[in-house]
């Protein structure tokens, strides 16, 4: 057997080198890599993300222009009643078409029979749980709560701080402070249901709609943009312009800011690393 | 029988005088309280009819003061935004006591219970005031009836809202490892979690207000009482701080004893 010039990465045979000894430098620094977890977007995908997190955005802002409307008596009830429509078959065509493993009809019928009569019996007590308490202090206290569901929603993106029952509490905490206002009782229970809904099966259903259906996705975001604005301007012509130079930034300056900072990215891994257990494949 | 007589100042004072009579520190103290007892009723009998009538008048104000307390509560009390259902059902539950005690302090209002009370004055001061805390217990058990419905309810809503503050974030109390574990809820039991801690969390400051409010009525009486007890038990501190304080400082009479002792055997020799 032919004995080797240089130094090997095996224990077995006596070499003439120290104990510590790994190679030298050439050796050493061959094995360094960068960047070895980073995931590399484009400026087109970054912009899709950023709709996903608006698309949420004007969601909610919809939940509290049509909490206002139905409060002032702008619209009627029988808008309320056509969003509640729509939230019971967009949840149909959510649970027929968009589950992995689709559940039995059974099951889906008890999930919904179960809310609504619950819903129908905390209805009186929501609606008269913070009458006593100040208007802006109840409006204040749900944008902030409804902020904080938005910090936990998910995105489609793994994130730590995602976090579904903190998103789906402080999301149906929001919707229920806000509906001590109303007079009556079947606006009340219609409008806790569509926040349930949309807080419960909203990040499921546009996760799997923004990945499954990117343009038709891309379009009813632009559409529900323009819309969510255009409802804003009602209010506060002020606040429109704040929300659209909001949806400006967002969707295009913010992605931009992604790309340009990718490219400073530089994480080292080497020898010098702990050491992990590999990952097993099963 | 036994709780009776366990929990009654007057049956247990009685007896421990009983025991007592023998030693004749005690009954220098039976005999000044007697005493007392005999000045106070010559002062009392003149005024017979008019301490009456004042006692049942004293009687209609406390509960007068009471439903003006919880009248207060009804509205909003040092501007605290209490939840108006709440405080509505909470105010018209402990009227309604109110009403009860009422009516059952009604059928107290006789000559015979009032005597029954004055009699006692013949075993002194201390028996008198034994009889009167008797009956002040009596008096009072709405109080207590109050501040414990109060308490109960407080803490049956704090400790629910412990357990559902743990579960709108998805954790929940594993006992069989002694730890919080997270769990994984489905839609129905979150939106319920939510619902009930939302709404707990709104109502727990009316019920709070109402439980600050009793406990302090509570301890009022309390004071009272303690101020009673203190007189139905008078000859026996007083008895029992002579004895610590001669146990105490006792040589002077040991000397005595001793030397006494030393008579009698002479005597005997």
């Amino acid at each position: 057997m032919a004995t080797p010039t240089g130094w090997q990465k095996i224990l077995y045979r006596k070499q003439p080198f120290p104990d510590n000894y790994s190679g030298g430098d050439a050796q050493f620094l061959k094995e360094l890599r960068k960047n070895v977890s980073v995931v590399h977007y484009d400026y087109k995908s970054a912009v899709f993300g950023c709709m996903n997190f608006l698309t949420h955005l004007d969601m909610i802002t919809m939940y509290f222009v049509l909490f206002l409307n139905i409060l002032h008596s702008n619209w009627s009830i029988n808008i309320l009643y056509s969003v509640f429509s729509l939230t019971i078959v967009l949840y149909l065509f959510f649970c027929k078409f968009l589950i992995p493993n689709p559940a039995n009809a059974k099951e889906h019928a008890r999930t919904i029979f179960t809310l609504f009569i619950f819903a129908y019996a905390f209805t009186p007590v929501i609606r008269t749980l913070t009458t006593s308490i100040s208007t802006d202090t109840i409006y204040s206290t749900s944008i902030i709560t409804a902020i904080f569901s938005c910090f936990f929603h998910d995105y489609g993106v793994k994130a730590p701080v995602v976090s579904y029952p903190t998103s789906v509490s402080t999301g149906l905490s929001s919707a229920i402070f806000l509906l001590s206002r109303l007079e009556g009782d079947t606006p009340t229970l219609l409008l806790l249901v569509v926040a349930f809904t949309l807080h419960a099966y909203g990040a499921e259903f546009r996760n799997r709609i923004f990945h499954v259906y990117p343009c038709l996705s891309s379009t009813i975001f632009c559409f529900l943009s323009l819309f969510s604005i255009y409802c804003i301007s009602d209010f506060s012509l002020e606040l429109s312009i704040c929300f659209a130079l909001l949806h400006i930034f967002i969707l295009f300056i913010c992605p931009l800011i992604l790309i340009l900072k990718q490219t400073g990215k530089c994480t080292i891994h080497g020898p010098w690393d702990e050491a992990v257990p590999l990952k097993s494949n099963t | 029988m036994d709780k009776i007589t366990k929990n009654v100042v007057l049956i247990r004072t009685l007896e421990a005088k009983i025991l007592l009579v023998r030693t004749f520190s005690f009954t220098r103290l039976l005999l000044l309280d007697v005493a007392f007892s005999i000045y106070l009723w010559n002062i009392w009998t003149p005024n017979w009819e008019w301490t009456v009538n004042e006692f049942w008048d004293q009687t209609g104000n406390v509960a007068d003061n009471l439903n003006g307390t919880i009248t207060w509560l009804r509205s909003n009390p040092a501007g605290l935004k209490l939840n108006t259902p709440v405080n509505e059902t909470l105010a018209w539950f402990f009227t309604y006591h109110i009403y009860l005690w009422t009516t059952f302090i009604g059928f107290l209002r006789s000559d015979a219970f009032f005597r029954f009370i004055a009699y006692s004055l013949i075993g002194g001061i201390s028996t008198f005031s034994a009889m009167v805390y008797d009956f002040s217990q009596i008096f009072f058990l709405h109080f207590n009836c109050f501040d414990a419905y109060a308490t109960k309810l407080c803490y049956l809503c704090y400790y629910t809202l412990t357990v559902l503050w743990s579960l709108v974030r998805g954790k929940k109390w594993n006992p069989l490892r002694e730890r919080k574990d997270t769990v994984i809820l489905d839609t129905r039991q979150q939106f319920l979690a939510t619902s009930l801690f939302v709404i707990l969390l709104f109502i727990l400051p009316t019920i709070f207000v109402y439980f600050v409010v009793f406990r302090c009525l509570r301890l009022a009486v309390s004071a009272l009482q303690t101020v009673l007890y203190f007189f139905a038990t008078w000859p026996f501190q007083l008895f029992a701080l002579e004895k610590h304080l001669a146990e105490k400082y006792g040589k002077p009479a040991d000397a005595q004893n001793e030397a006494l002792a030393e008579k009698k055997t002479k005597s005997q020799n």
